[in-house]
């Protein structure tokens, strides 16, 4: 057992490491490695879609689900109305299932590594053995864990770390929280009843693909009246490596419930998968409450906009409860395209939809996310703050889209959504959508564009801050109200990738 | 004048009973204060005299001279002769100082069958009034409040309580913002207005206001209820003391 | 007043303007409900395809008293058809400005309007494709091209009137020479189904002054199209007030090619019935540096009328020092009403400070209390605070008169 490993790892029990090596002969569900899976074949077909509920080991019903969602998307076509321009995705030049990485094409040491990378990495105080494993370094994940290829390993660690550190303390309280391939065999029940019910798998061209080819992702189930007593997924830091392509969430909070979900994917992946579409759906029965922060900080590409994930997202809440709540907030800063679009149905009568956004595209990134708020239920409330940051060349907008019913009497939407352009290659752009349907709701919508204030950075400069500094500081106060509604461990880090992003972008 | 009975209001947005089983009664002529902390129910009080919406009468009665007034929507209750200076005057861009207040007592007044006043009438009556109260043509022709200064805005409440000349006056913390000699304008005004037919209902946080406009009784009020009534002399008490002296003193 | 007569006698330039509209139509398509910027509206409302065929007309069968009412300045479209009378006595009236009704002018070979119809659409067209607009360049006959070398004293009127139910395509084109100063108010109390575009072309440091009002008799559906092109520290104000129970559409479009300009747009609509929409969408480029715009819309809807502001601010990567303001506000009186907006932004330069701001939902309670409280019945606090919702685009018009008169129009549509 390693310590660097362990250490990499803090907040992890060692404990929960000896039980992942325990386990791995055992484990059946997930990502049983098995040594031709990362060979499966580029392209996508009928076949790569039963192979993969195949491996999944999936039901009958799972395989049916996705073919009919596979067949739906060869009937559609891809969205051209963001402003977002990148090549033209070949579908079939891609891996849907496991690692397109051999050993072979993996950097042999962090010499091998991009250096812009590693100066990331070292920002965000990462120590330097998990540098290496972040970097698919050959020889990181045997050096440090002592276990099997590292694929095995996070996702086994993932689903093990939940499933013995907390397994005993959530299992009392009832709550289901484990992978959502393991959900599909252990509680198909439950997955069926609400899977596809808040996005369709009709839905849209990324969705329909992600039904189609999921790989595997999170499912949570929190019982009546219970309040989850901890942030679920501090401990997904590193699986996303593997599901994280198309990655499927499911979250169910029942009646009077609440929890917080993170998906942090803080140290950034060097990730050779262009293509990332990952579908989310929260479910919010009566007076339950879902809080879910994401920190997205793929690799954006290189200076000179190489490389880069594609990043195109669908994720929706449905309020379906009376004063049900969600709460999405969300820090993207990487991604070398990012279509994201965190949205809510508020069905439930008096149910609340809030969405914070710090969106920061710098050099070549390309950003077009924001929210749909669609008001259905009476008296409801929803509340967007988005934060927009152009630098470089990057393009950045704001999309958003608030709908109040004619039958959703007294309801309230307010929108604030500001934009910082820094340097004058870049652009900033806002596109919202407002339709107020009855006249006892009320809509408030406000939007501003503007540099960093000169004053402010003088101000900055005088007091001896080095601009870079001073430029992150005026930012970080830009996006204020947006970093305080992350949980407490993720605003600092959060702060510190803001800051991060920016780097490069002055003078 | 005013006889409130046992009146229980309740606020509908938040559902809850404010006002539990308040009484008090001033005949014509005379000045009361409500005193009383925070929360008290003061403006809520105020705001159910006046018939805001949203303020549910779940039992009591209000009378004024005389009928019940609880059916009345607010502009005939102002009609029957209540005026409230509101605590925050509203702002309403678009909407002229003068062509407001004209509008406003030609309603009143076509309503009780009097002679509506013309334009160049109208200005003149207003032009009088206004120079009591130092507010001069400028403030008059801008928009209703908008961007007025905190002592403007009360200022422009006591000349529309000139002109409407009501018969029940309610001063809703009318102090709250005011400097000192904004404080003695303001007072000035009141008690030029002060006549044997008219009464006053001054609610108010402090006792300052009261050294410029002596009440006949104070009232103290904690949690929707008088605890205490007295003589001008309650409302030093209460500078001296504090609320929590006196709401101590009523739970012995 | 036949029309295949009329366009053999067209001139080249013309004639190739007419077939460059036809082809490019016949290339885009009229809109579909799907296309991004008929999302709010249907296309189908103002879907004109033929051009009115009416027979000789007898103007002076006007009503001496209706004329007598008229501004001193004025030509009036009867039935989609210039009445000559009116034009012939603008033209004597009118020394500042070169006047000819459309047909004179571009069967004129040498006219100065020669080389700039149709190059304000096109700019136009870069944003997004104006199909009603194609229609329009290759379809009309009607229009005056106006001249401007001197600031006219007043105001000159265009008045639409007429009682047959036809659809009906005009096109004027002003030129705005340097240090003049032009204004122009439209009246539609016609019945016909208006397609009007007017392209205009201001030179260093003119002033286009526009007002349009759109009557509340008016049932049919209206589009008007209004292309500008600004050259450096010109000035442009235009005004559109609707007021009807049919549904307009007004696309205009400020192309900002000079530095220094200042543009303000303002629409006021005001919808009482069920087939009423007001539809305002603009779009602002700014192309050069230290331009000033502002947009400003305010609709008041009841009996389930719509309204649809589609606002975009265009910030080019030249145009620094941009200042753009644009603000939606809808007041909704009834249940089955709606306001549906999309006020966007667009931007490529850093050193601007654009904003922009959209409310909707009814009238303030807070207000109403306090107008209530001192006596004011319901009916008229209400009718006091519509009134003052709107008066900051009144308060826009610069002709006191105008103003006046819409504020009197407003007062009888809310009875």
């Amino acid at each position: 057992m390693s310590n660097v490993y362990t250490e990499a790892k803090k907040g992890i029990d060692p404990g929960t490491i000896e039980s992942v090596n325990s386990l791995k002969e055992d484990y059946k569900y997930g990502f049983s490695t098995d040594i031709e899976m990362d060979y499966a074949p580029k392209g996508i077909s009928e076949e790569i879609v039963k192979l993969i509920s195949k491996k999944n080991l999936e039901p009958e019903w799972m395989l049916t689900w996705r073919l009919e969602a596979y067949q739906r998307w060869t009937k559609m076509f891809e969205p051209n109305w963001p402003m977002l321009k990148y090549k033209k995705i070949d579908y079939q030049d891609q891996y849907y299932y496991a690692k397109p990485k051999s050993l072979k094409e993996r950097p042999k040491s962090l010499a091998d590594v991009e250096p812009a990378l590693l100066e990331t990495y070292a920002k965000l105080g990462i120590p330097l053995k998990e540098q290496e494993f972040l970097a698919g370094v050959v020889g990181a994940e045997y050096a440090s864990a002592d276990v099997k290829p590292k694929v095995a390993v996070d996702a086994v660690f993932d689903s093990v770390s939940v499933g013995t550190t907390f397994k005993d303390e959530l299992a009392k309280l009832g709550i289901i929280f484990c992978s959502i391939s393991e959900a599909i065999h252990s509680y198909p029940e439950l997955v069926r009843k609400y899977i596809g019910t808040v996005v369709p798998r009709s839905d849209n061209y990324f969705a329909t693909l992600n039904s189609a080819v999921f790989s595997d992702g999170s499912f949570v189930y929190i019982p009546e009246g219970v309040k989850c007593p901890m942030e679920l997924s501090t401990y997904f830091r590193i699986n996303a490596e593997n599901t994280g392509q198309f990655e499927r969430t499911l979250i169910i909070a029942d009646k009077d419930s609440q929890v917080s979900y993170l998906e942090g994917c803080t140290a950034p992946m060097r990730d050779t998968n262009q293509l990332h579409a990952a579908v989310v759906e929260l479910v919010a029965l009566d007076n339950a409450d879902i809080k879910y922060s994401t920190v997205q900080n793929w690799y954006p590409g290189d200076k000179n906009g190489n490389g880069g994930i594609y990043n195109f997202v669908t994720k929706r809440a449905d309020c379906r409860g009376v004063r049900s709540k969600v709460m999405w907030t969300q820090i993207e800063t990487g991604s070398a395209v990012t279509w994201k679009y965190p949205s809510c149905i508020l069905r439930g009568d008096y149910s609340q939809g809030e969405f914070y956004s710090v969106a920061i595209a710098n050099n070549y990134q390309q950003a077009d996310t924001g929210t749909k708020m669609t008001h259905l239920g009476r008296g409801t409330r929803s509340r967007i703050v988005s934060k927009g940051i152009s630098a470089g060349k990057a393009q950045n907008t704001y999309r958003g889209l608030v709908n109040i019913h004619p039958k959703a009497l007294d309801s309230r939407n307010f929108t604030q959504c500001d934009s910082l352009l820094i340097g004058n290659k870049c652009g900033a752009h806002t596109v919202p959508y407002i339709e107020n349907k009855n006249s006892s709701s009320r809509t408030e919508h406000e939007a501003t564009t503007s540099k960093i204030d000169d004053d402010q950075l003088f101000y900055c400069l005088q007091r001896g801050i080095g601009e870079e500094d001073a430029v992150a500081l005026i930012v970080n106060g830009f996006c204020k109200e947006v970093l305080q509604a992350l949980p407490m461990e993720f605003a600092l880090e959060a702060q510190k990738l803001v800051a991060i992003s920016l780097e490069g972008s002055v003078g | 004048m005013l006889e409130i009975k046992d009146l229980k209001v309740k606020i509908s947005e938040v559902d809850k009973e404010i006002i539990q089983g308040f009484n008090l009664k001033i005949n014509p002529g005379e000045v009361h204060a409500i005193m009383g902390p925070n929360g008290s129910g003061k403006s809520t009080l105020s705001h159910a005299i006046c018939g805001k919406e949203g303020y549910e009468i779940t039992g009591g009665d209000i009378n004024l001279e005389g009928n019940s007034i609880l059916e009345l929507e607010a502009q005939d209750r102002a009609i029957k002769g209540i005026f409230l200076a509101f605590q925050y005057p509203l702002e309403i861009p678009g909407v002229g100082n003068l062509s407001f207040m004209r509008t406003a007592l030609n309603s009143q007044k076509k309503a009780r069958q009097e002679k509506e006043l013309n334009p160049a009438e109208f200005l003149k009556l207003v032009k009088n009034k206004a120079s009591d109260l130092s507010v001069d043509m400028e403030m008059l022709k801008r928009p209703l409040n908008v961007g007025f200064s905190g002592g403007e805005k009360k200022r422009n409440e006591i000349l529309q309580m000139a002109l409407l000349e009501p018969k029940l006056c309610i001063l809703d913390e009318t102090d709250s913002g005011l400097d000192v000699d904004a404080m003695r304008q303001v007072s000035q005004g009141v008690n030029a207005l002060r006549s044997p037919n008219r009464s006053f209902l001054i609610i108010t946080h402090y006792q300052r206001l009261l050294t410029h406009i002596k009440p006949d009784y104070v009232h103290i009020m904690v949690s929707g209820r008088i605890i205490k009534m007295g003589g001008p002399d309650l409302a030093l008490q209460v500078e001296e003391k504090g609320y929590g002296h006196l709401i101590a003193n009523q739970k012995n | 007043m036949n029309n295949l007569d009329n366009s053999r006698k067209r001139s080249k330039w013309a004639l190739n303007y007419q077939k460059q509209c036809q082809a490019d139509l016949k290339k885009v398509g009229m809109p579909s409900r799907n296309a991004e910027y008929w999302k709010f509206t249907s296309p189908n409302l103002w879907e004109t395809t033929d051009l009115i065929s009416v027979g000789e007309k007898n103007f002076l069968e006007n009503d001496p008293q209706y004329i007598e009412n008229r501004p001193e300045y004025y030509v009036e479209f009867v039935d989609g058809i210039i009445d000559p009378v009116t034009l012939q006595n603008l033209k004597k009236k009118l020394k500042e400005c070169e006047i000819s009704d459309f047909e004179e002018s571009v069967c004129d070979q040498f006219h100065w309007a020669n080389k700039l119809l149709g190059k304000a659409e096109t700019k136009a067209r870069k944003s997004y494709e104006r199909p009603f607009a194609l229609l329009n360049g290759g379809k009309s006959s009607q229009g005056i091209f106006l001249n401007c070398k001197e600031s006219p004293r007043k105001p000159i009127h265009i008045f639409y009137s007429g009682e047959i139910e036809d659809k009906v395509n005009i096109r004027h084109l002003l030129k705005i020479n340097c240090d003049t100063e032009l204004h122009i108010i439209e009246h539609f109390s016609g019945n016909a189904k208006y397609n009007v575009v007017t392209e205009g072309f201001l030179d260093p440091n003119s002033t286009l002054n526009h007002n349009r009002l759109v009557s509340r008799f008016l049932k049919n559906s209206i589009i008007t199209h209004l292309f500008v092109n600004c050259m450096e520290s010109s000035v442009v104000k235009t005004i559109g007030i609707t007021l009807n129970n049919g549904a307009v559409r007004n696309e205009t479009f400020l192309n900002l090619e000079g530095s220094q300009c200042d543009v303000t747009l303002a629409g006021l609509g005001l919808g009482c019935s069920q087939s009423s929409i007001c539809d305002n969408t603009v779009f602002v480029a700014h192309l050069e540096n230290s331009c000033k715009s502002r947009q400003i819309i305010k609709n008041v809807l009841t009996q389930g009328a719509k309204a649809v502001f589609q606002g975009k601010i265009y910030v080019d990567p030249k145009a620094q020092k941009t200042d753009g303001y644009q603000m939606s506000n809808g007041l909704i009186l009834d249940e089955k009403s709606n306001f549906l907006v999309k006020p966007e932004l667009e931007i490529y330069a850093d050193d601007v400070i654009c904003s922009h701001g959209s409310t909707s939902g009814s009238l303030n309670t807070e207000h109403l209390f306090y107008l209530k409280s001192r006596g004011i019945s319901t009916n008229e606090a209400r009718k006091i605070l519509v009134e003052a919702f709107l008066e900051e685009v009144i308060e826009e018009i610069s002709d006191l008169e105008f103003a006046k008169f819409v504020r009197k129009e407003i007062q009888d549509t809310l009875i």
